[in-house]
This record gives C-alpha cells, sequence and structure tokens, in this order.
C-alpha cells in the first residue's frame, strides 16, 4: 500500500542533498562493480590463452 | 416624465446587473484560482512494490507513476528527484513490546524520469525499476519515490518485505 502526497511540500537543501549523496553512492557502486566485472573477465580471457 | 421615470429605473437596474456580474465574476475568479488551487503545481505520486525471486536471487521491482492532477505544466527536476531504498534497522533481540521499525539513511538510490522535463496536464508518465537485491538478514525495505519541482517535492512511499 503506498502514500500519496498532492499538493507536495518545501524540501530544505539538506534534504536534496542526501537524495544526491545517495544517488551518486549508487553510481560509483555501479562503476566499481562493472569495472571489477571487465576485470575479471580479462583475466579469464587470459587464463584461457595460457 | 413617465416614460422618463421608467428609462431611468431601467437605466439604473442594468448598471446594478453589470456591478453584480462584474462582482460575480471575480468572486468566481478568486474562488476558482486561489481558492481551487488548480493552477497550483500538482502531482498524484504512486508507487507499487513488490519482491520476486527467480533462480535463487530476489529482486525488488517498482513500479512509479506521476500524474498531474492540476491545470498547468510542471517540470521536474533531476536534483532531488530519485527512487530511494532503505533497509528496516533489525535489532539482535526481537523487541518485548511493539515498536516502530526505524530506517536509516537510504542504502541505494536510483533515477527516475531521467528523459522527463515536465508533466502536462492531465498527464500520467510511468517507470518501472527492477533492482537485484543482495543476500543478506534485512527482509523488509521502504521505497520511497521523490519528485522535485521548484521549491516543492512530493513523495509516495511503500514497504515490502520477504522471506
Amino acid at each position: 500500500m503506498a502514500t500519496q502526497t498532492r499538493d507536495g511540500e518545501r524540501w530544505t537543501q539538506d534534504q536534496i542533498d542526501a537524495v544526491e549523496r545517495a544517488k551518486e553512492l549508487q553510481r560509483r557502486r555501479e562503476q566499481e562493480a562493472n569495472q571489477q566485472r571487465d576485470a575479471n573477465s580479462q583475466n579469464r580471457q587470459a587464463e584461457d590463452r595460457q | 416624465m413617465w416614460t422618463s421615470d421608467i428609462s431611468h429605473w431601467v437605466e439604473t437596474a442594468k448598471n446594478v446587473c453589470e456591478i453584480l456580474a462584474i462582482l460575480g465574476g471575480a468572486a468566481w475568479t478568486y474562488l476558482n484560482y486561489f481558492r481551487g488551487r488548480i493552477y497550483k503545481p500538482r502531482l498524484e505520486c504512486s508507487i507499487e512494490a513488490s519482491i520476486e525471486k527467480h533462480s535463487g536471487h530476489s529482486f525488488l521491482k517498482a513500479a512509479v507513476k506521476v500524474r498531474n492532477i492540476g491545470l498547468s505544466k510542471v517540470p521536474i527536476q533531476q536534483k532531488g528527484t530519485g527512487l530511494l531504498i532503505y533497509s528496516a534497522k533489525m535489532q539482535d533481540q526481537p523487541p518485548s513490546f511493539p515498536s516502530e521499525v526505524l530506517w536509516d539513511e537510504p542504502v541505494a538510490a536510483f533515477d527516475v524520469f531521467s528523459g522527463k522535463n515536465g508533466v502536462e496536464p492531465s498527464e500520467a508518465i510511468s517507470e518501472s525499476v527492477m533492482i537485484a537485491l543482495p543476500q543478506g538478514v534485512v527482509f523488509t525495505h521502504k521505497v520511497t519515490l521523490k519528485v522535485v519541482s521548484g521549491e516543492i517535492w512530493w513523495t509516495a512511499e511503500s514497504i515490502v518485505s520477504h522471506n
């Protein structure tokens, strides 16, 4: 069950900053996970070649 | 003399009617514009979230929707707009009395409605997000949608649990 607001409410800079921090953290984690995946894939290919 | 009196009264009645019409129009405009708030930006935000399991992995499926219920276009700003996931703060011991679950800082956040810069009157926009959950001991999540426009933001929340 979801709650809803229709008129909205005024945000504070701290609230917006908290959302942006969480989004940035998520982007960094996804980037690191992708880099790790790429590194693992390259290692596997190198092992296969050997 | 007699006809002049009648025309005078007709003229007066006409003037009174005009004044009443102007006052009525002003009252209607006031009620419609200010009290009715129909030109204020108004959004109806909703979120439906569920947990799905596929091949032993848990996924959080969230469908977010925003409908413009006002009469003016509502621009959406990406800064501050997003889908936030919170995890229930579990205590080591079960509580000895009913106590409200506390939510820490969001454990993850995702951009939503990235391609949209606004919602037209009566328009509804929606988006579905599938999030793979890490395996762990957290079984309850709060999913929150935040939509920012100008100095206002709208919120919709839902709580989902899985075994």
